[in-house]
């Protein structure tokens, strides 16, 4: 395996669409690691997979993989990375033996044994045409393909969305093992947090096409609280320690971006610890500062 | 070599359905054209008349079902945008040279097919009409296919950027309706040609002649060398086809 230090580098990439711009993003996946790209349906999370992949043109901006150039070596990128969808992308005609036939010829390190072995796992029919299949065998067939050419990256692009928690808790785990010898990485953009809290070593927060908040997923989950108090207590907290306040017929609950900081500033108001979903909504609703 | 084994193996299993259903259908035909052929023949035989002219039009008839049945083999773009394969594709370590390869590899069993059916039927047809098989009545269908080659590709010129199968068939709809317009428009502008060697009317009416029927065959046959720059122009449009299919994959999103 090749020495980089990040298995994704973004830096400042940027695409305008008519109504949708993907505005300066960077972060970077370190090597070895899990990295949840969280945000909303629509925030920009495919757009900017696609755009590392080179599937869609950047305006501005470099991208790195397996510490390459993105365009200069896509070949030699796209033989030691997968990439799975959000949608089964073979035809429904296909069998699971079929696509081994196909992907043997395309990835030259295909290894059938390795991905006879997750068929067996996943129990997936071998000659079973895959239109026939459930929404869970598809995405096990995908994960399949992905994990049998010793990638050493896995892009993946929603592709917990629509399975259930069981198989979702399945391919978690699958993923931890993928992770274990160190030398792998893997890049995961989801909606659904709890899936990334349970596996994610960092995590990248995307809104309207806009990073919002980027790195280690502890360090984020210990530098914010959420204060529930009254209205009259609202009044008594900094603005500017505030990253925004969910109004309710209690009072409000105010999310605080340093909650050490919080819990010596207000020691009489109830401070707890918080999730990565709350910490997406209130992100997410941050410019309104007030909302219910 | 063998990611274009891998390829042309996906691209073989997924137009497998149209291959068979278009030998079935030119065979089908030949059968037909045999039948016309034999009840024909029975009454020519016994006026004393040529059967050339009537073996000729049947080669030529054969050949434009085979050529349009091998060349509508696009159905393979259609179902790859509706599957999210043309997305994914870009994910994988393929160029667009690969694409083109396999592409062209599909195309050229669809031709050497439809060529090798079309043969047998220009052979059977001569044979029984009791006439010399000449190269113009056996590869008459490379100059067909050219014109439903070089059709096809500038569908696929136009086409290939569709993102979904909508945007697809709204561009079909547009290329074909422009190609229908100058089917319809071109002839009208032609001047009208009064040289013809013979009357028509006259060669079909219950006083044609030996004389008139092979002024007839003799207008209708293809020089040779229209079949050697036929299939001349044949590779000239998959090389070009090539390249359109080459630089379409290469092409990203914008």
């Amino acid at each position: 395996m090749s020495e980089y230090e990040n298995a994704v580098e973004i830096k400042g990439i940027t695409k305008r669409y008519d109504g949708f711009t993907l505005n300066d993003v960077s972060f970077n996946v370190p090597k070895g690691s899990i990295m949840g790209f969280i945000g909303q349906n629509g925030a920009g999370k495919s757009t900017t997979i696609r755009s590392l992949l080179n599937i869609i043109s950047v305006d501005q901006g470099e991208i790195k993989l397996l510490g390459m150039d993105h365009i200069k070596n896509e070949k030699e990128i796209k033989e030691r990375i997968a990439v799975v969808f959000d949608e089964l992308p073979f035809h429904d005609i296909f069998n699971a033996k079929d696509m081994s036939r196909i992907f043997e010829g395309i990835y030259p390190k295909w290894n059938r044994n390795e991905y006879m072995r997750y068929l067996d796992r996943f129990e997936l029919p071998r000659k079973k045409k895959v239109g026939d299949f459930s929404k869970g065998m598809k995405m096990k067939l995908q994960i399949a393909c992905a994990l049998s050419h010793d990638a050493e990256l896995l892009v993946m692009d929603e592709a917990t969305a629509g399975l259930d928690p069981v198989v979702r808790d399945e391919i978690l785990r699958i993923f931890m093992e993928y992770l274990e010898s160190g030398e792998r990485s893997i890049l995961m953009s989801s909606h659904i947090t709890s899936d990334l809290e349970k596996i994610a070593d960092s995590v990248t927060f995307i809104n309207r096409g806009k990073i919002l908040l980027s790195g280690y997923k502890d360090n984020i989950l210990e530098r914010h609280g959420v204060i529930k108090c009254s209205n009259e207590e609202l009044k008594n907290i900094a603005p500017e320690d505030i990253v925004s306040t969910r109004k309710n017929s209690y009072g409000a609950e105010v999310m605080v971006h340093d909650r050490q900081g919080a819990q010596y500033k207000y020691k009489g108001l109830m401070l707890e610890p918080t999730n990565l979903e709350e910490i997406m909504l209130f992100y997410v609703n941050r410019d309104k500062k007030e909302w219910a | 070599m063998a990611k274009y084994i891998s390829l042309v193996f996906r691209e073989l299993k997924l137009s497998k359905k149209m291959l068979i259903s278009s030998v079935g259908l030119i065979i089908l035909f030949i059968a037909f054209m045999m039948l016309g052929m034999y009840v024909s023949g029975k009454d020519a035989v016994e006026n004393g008349e040529s059967m050339e002219a009537f073996s000729l039009i049947l080669c030529y008839m054969i050949s434009l079902l085979a050529a349009g049945a091998v060349s509508q083999n696009t159905d393979t773009a259609k179902a790859d945008i509706a599957s999210g394969w043309s997305v994914y594709s870009h994910a994988l370590p393929l160029t667009g040279f690969d694409i083109a390869v396999s592409k062209c590899m599909i195309k050229l069993i669809f031709i050497i097919t439809g060529a090798v059916l079309s043969v047998i039927g220009a052979v059977l047809m001569t044979s029984m009409g009791n006439c010399t098989l000449t190269l113009g009545a056996a590869m008459s269908y490379f100059i067909i296919l050219d014109v439903f080659l070089a059709l096809n590709i500038l569908t696929e010129a136009f086409t290939a950027r569709a993102k979904n199968i909508g945007a697809m068939k709204k561009k079909g709809y547009i290329i074909e309706g422009i190609i229908v317009a100058a089917i319809l428009i071109i002839p009208e502008l032609l001047p009208e040609d009064e040289t013809l060697p013979f009357n028509v009317d006259e060669i079909f009416s219950e006083g044609g002649t030996p004389a008139k029927l092979n002024a007839l065959t003799e207008y209708i046959t293809i020089p040779d060398v229209w079949c050697y720059a036929g299939i001349a122009l044949m590779f000239v449009i998959l090389a070009v086809g090539f390249i359109v299919t080459m630089k379409n994959y290469e092409r990203r999103e914008s």
